[in-house]
């Protein structure tokens, strides 16, 4: 695992300009180089059909676009109808994705093409404002990539259950709220 | 009762009460005697301990081995009550470290897994949670009209926004001030903590709470022995006795060992983000800097350390 981990960056960096002065042994690209460093909880061996050259060998992709029924995913309910698989995977190995600058990239850069249209949400993330730390406040800084909270091919998260309220002290009853009339701070 | 009797039964009236109390003291001090000897009978605890509970001094003025025998006391107390190992420590507050805390209310859609967590974490009875999550009308800023015990099949519900309130560690604290016998108080790393054992129950600090923050132990705490947390502190989440008032302490057992609390583990989305304010690089300070960030009820100059900012 480690070994393939270190290949990806072996491959992935000398395409990445700023990733150049980064240490070999670094599995993130930085964008903003006054940004806190950090490390991506890898994210590969979570996946399911990875490795994906066990079943698609290189060249038999046809890259005309086009709608696909495939097992992998739901529909592509994401941009509007404007992407296909090769808009981020990469035709000629299906390892890897590529982003919009034609760099070929490890899954776990995957905020780099995400950055490509959210931009702001992108420099949040590099920043810690947006997106959750995995490791204590003050050790090594390790993050979610956004593609392990948002799937990439359908961004929007279903509605799910809440936790129960919270309770209210023995022997009291729990008041109904009455929802207001108008609590909209532009109606009169 | 006294003011009915008649002037002359007085002297009578008092020789009865001097001989009932006499007899009542005798009583009471040959059965203290036998069960001592017996089964050291002191509310599960030994005479020993009975005693130095009694004369425990405040956490400020233990000296270092008073405080070591306060925790081996914690920890049976703790055995005999739930009949659970529990290790309680002392861990100090980490120099050169303010802790704040900032929401994204963007991102927080009411699923209430912080609260959960933060009870699992902190040994909280059955009846108290340190968080609430508010649910509020979009566009709505009116605290009085958020609901606090929405149940819904599924959330976020269709033009709701959800606001997790808890104690905002206030840098002016007025529960601080209105605690009469300095049983609560500021510590170096801003949090504001509650020596549990000194604590005498009036509850002033809960009136003087802007933020409704802090509960109170009505009953003995309703604690399953599974559901206790064998990791505590003794400003943090140490099982609480009856009668006291507690609060967030943004888990001290856990922050100042450098992990996150509970609440930001617990977090699916992402929305809570926490730190150390002295920090220039920490990502709480990139929040604060750079976008558009609220407190609650800033006008009351409490200076809270707890921050609400959005997406937009």
């Amino acid at each position: 695992m480690l070994r393939f981990l270190l290949a990806i960056v072996a491959v992935a960096t000398p395409c990445i300009p700023v990733a150049e002065e980064a240490d070999s042994d670094q599995t993130e690209t930085q964008l903003y180089s006054e940004a806190p460093r950090f490390t991506i909880k890898p994210r590969n061996n979570t996946l399911k059909f990875y490795e994906c050259s066990r079943c698609h060998e290189e060249g038999d992709i046809d890259p005309e676009p086009r709608r696909l029924k495939t097992r992998h995913t739901r529909e592509i309910d994401h941009g509007g109808n404007r992407f296909w698989c090769l808009t981020c995977h990469d035709g000629d190995n299906l390892d890897f994705l590529r982003t919009s600058r034609n760099e070929k990239i490890g899954f776990d850069q995957a905020y780099l093409i995400c950055g490509s249209c959210h931009a702001d949400r992108q420099k949040d993330w590099y920043f810690g404002g947006h997106g959750k730390r995995m490791s204590g406040w003050q050790d090594d800084r390790i993050i979610l990539a956004c593609t392990q909270c948002h799937d990439p091919h359908t961004p929007t998260r279903e509605p799910r259950e809440p936790q129960p309220p919270p309770p209210v002290r023995a022997g009291l009853e729990r008041q109904q709220h009455q929802p207001p009339a108008t609590s909209r701070a532009w109606e009169p | 009762m006294m003011h009915r009797q008649k002037t002359e039964d007085m002297p009578e009236m008092i020789d009865h009460y001097r001989r009932t109390f006499l007899k009542r003291l005798g009583l009471t001090t040959a059965t203290v005697v036998s069960t001592t000897s017996a089964h050291g009978a002191w509310g599960g605890k030994t005479l020993g301990d009975a005693f130095a509970d009694f004369f425990q001094q405040h956490y400020q003025r233990m000296t270092t081995e008073e405080l070591k025998q306060t925790l081996g006391r914690i920890e049976r107390k703790a055995q005999k009550q739930y009949g659970v190992n529990i290790t309680c420590t002392d861990t100090p507050p980490v120099e050169g470290v303010v802790f704040g805390y900032a929401i994204n209310i963007s991102k927080c859609k009411g699923y209430r897994d912080c609260v959960e967590a933060c009870a699992t974490e902190n040994n909280l009875s059955a009846d108290i949670r340190y968080i609430h999550v508010l649910e509020l009308d979009k566009g709505s800023m009116n605290l009085e009209l958020a609901d606090r015990y929405y149940e819904h099949e599924t959330v976020p519900v269709e033009g709701k926004y959800y606001l997790p309130i808890q104690c905002m560690q206030c840098d002016n604290p007025p529960c601080v001030k209105a605690c009469p016998v300095e049983a609560t108080w500021k510590e170096s790393d801003g949090i504001v903590v509650v020596d549990y054992d000194w604590c005498i129950g009036c509850r002033y600090c809960m009136a003087a709470c802007p933020y409704s923050a802090r509960f109170f132990n009505w009953s003995r705490p309703q604690l399953p022995a599974e559901r206790i947390n064998p990791n505590t502190n003794y400003l943090g989440n140490r099982p609480r006795p009856v009668g006291v008032v507690e609060k967030c302490h943004f888990c001290t057992q856990r922050t100042r060992k450098g992990l996150q609390p509970a609440c930001q583990e617990a977090c699916p989305t992402g929305a809570r983000i926490f730190g150390n304010l002295l920090d220039p690089n920490s990502e709480i300070r990139y929040v604060l800097e750079n976008k558009a960030v609220f407190r609650l009820k800033e006008e009351l100059g409490t200076d809270p350390k707890f921050w609400y900012f959005s997406d937009r």
